[in-house]
């Protein structure tokens, strides 16, 4: 049942952060995806990257405060935006080989899709 | 048949977990490789949610397997296994996989060719790599030798 309330709880958050545009609610989003319960942080996960570009600010903010890494770079991989490769790029060199792959692994899939 | 767990070693398979069809696309290709490259043929295949649409992709893509299980795997009509590539598929799941809700992807395989095993567990879509389930559900007897 909790995990029933908590995943409830993000898709309530993603409604209001898309269609109100309550950023508060997206930065939850984007928080749980440090959550220890892997449900919840594929959720979110999932949530925002099917937010595709509008997700890109919340996502930002989180890279500059290095809050969740590297799930939020394997998020941005996900929206695949080719605008993003030289942000991606600064982490590709990370000091964190986690960090680094997930910017490795981001790139690679967001310079294909640029490609096409 | 010789076992070589792809997530036990330094030389390990492992795919981005990214969302995107691209990403599940480039990762088939390398699974396929990294096969090649260990001279595997055949393997027996244990995935989990899209790395089941991975595994099903690399079939496409001319992959031939042994037996693929796919465990928690959301349903999605691009991600089919090639059956004549494929021994027996087994799907292995969760009621109201709320991941899968999350994905849009369909809850159950309608192919009559994958054998679908729904556990009595609910929401729960990390619940099919859990050694705990596997044991109180006697897993080992339901996917293929």
């Amino acid at each position: 049942m909790r995990l029933l309330l908590g995943a409830l709880r993000l898709f309530v958050y993603r409604a209001l952060w898309y269609w109100l545009r309550i950023t508060s609610a997206g930065r939850a989003l984007v928080r749980a995806l440090g959550s220890p319960d892997e449900n919840i942080r594929s959720i979110a996960g999932i949530l925002l990257a099917k937010s595709g570009k509008r997700a890109e600010p919340l996502l930002q903010e989180a890279l500059a405060r290095r809050e969740n890494l590297p799930t939020v770079l394997t998020v941005l991989g996900s929206i695949g935006d080719p605008a993003l490769i030289p942000q991606l790029r600064q982490f590709a060199d990370d000091q964190s080989p986690d960090v680094a792959k997930a910017a490795h692994e981001a790139l690679k899939v967001t310079e294909s899709a640029g490609k096409r | 048949m010789a076992f070589v767990p792809t997530y036990a070693n330094a030389d390990a398979f492992s795919w981005s977990g990214i969302y995107s069809e691209a990403a599940r696309a480039i990762a088939a290709v390398e699974l396929q490789t990294w096969l090649a490259g260990h001279g595997i043929q055949n393997p027996y295949l244990l995935t989990h949610s899209h790395g089941g649409s991975v595994a099903m992709l690399a079939t496409q893509n001319g992959l031939n397997t042994g037996p693929l299980v796919l465990l928690s795997c959301p349903v999605h009509s691009i991600y089919t296994p090639d059956f004549t590539r494929t021994g027996r598929v087994v799907s292995i799941r969760v009621k109201l996989d709320l991941v899968i809700l999350a994905d849009g992807g369909g809850q159950k395989f309608s192919d009559p060719r994958i054998t679908e095993r729904i556990l009595p567990i609910w929401f729960d879509h990390s619940a099919t790599h859990d050694p705990a389930v596997w044991q109180r559900y006697n897993l080992g007897s339901v996917i293929p030798p």
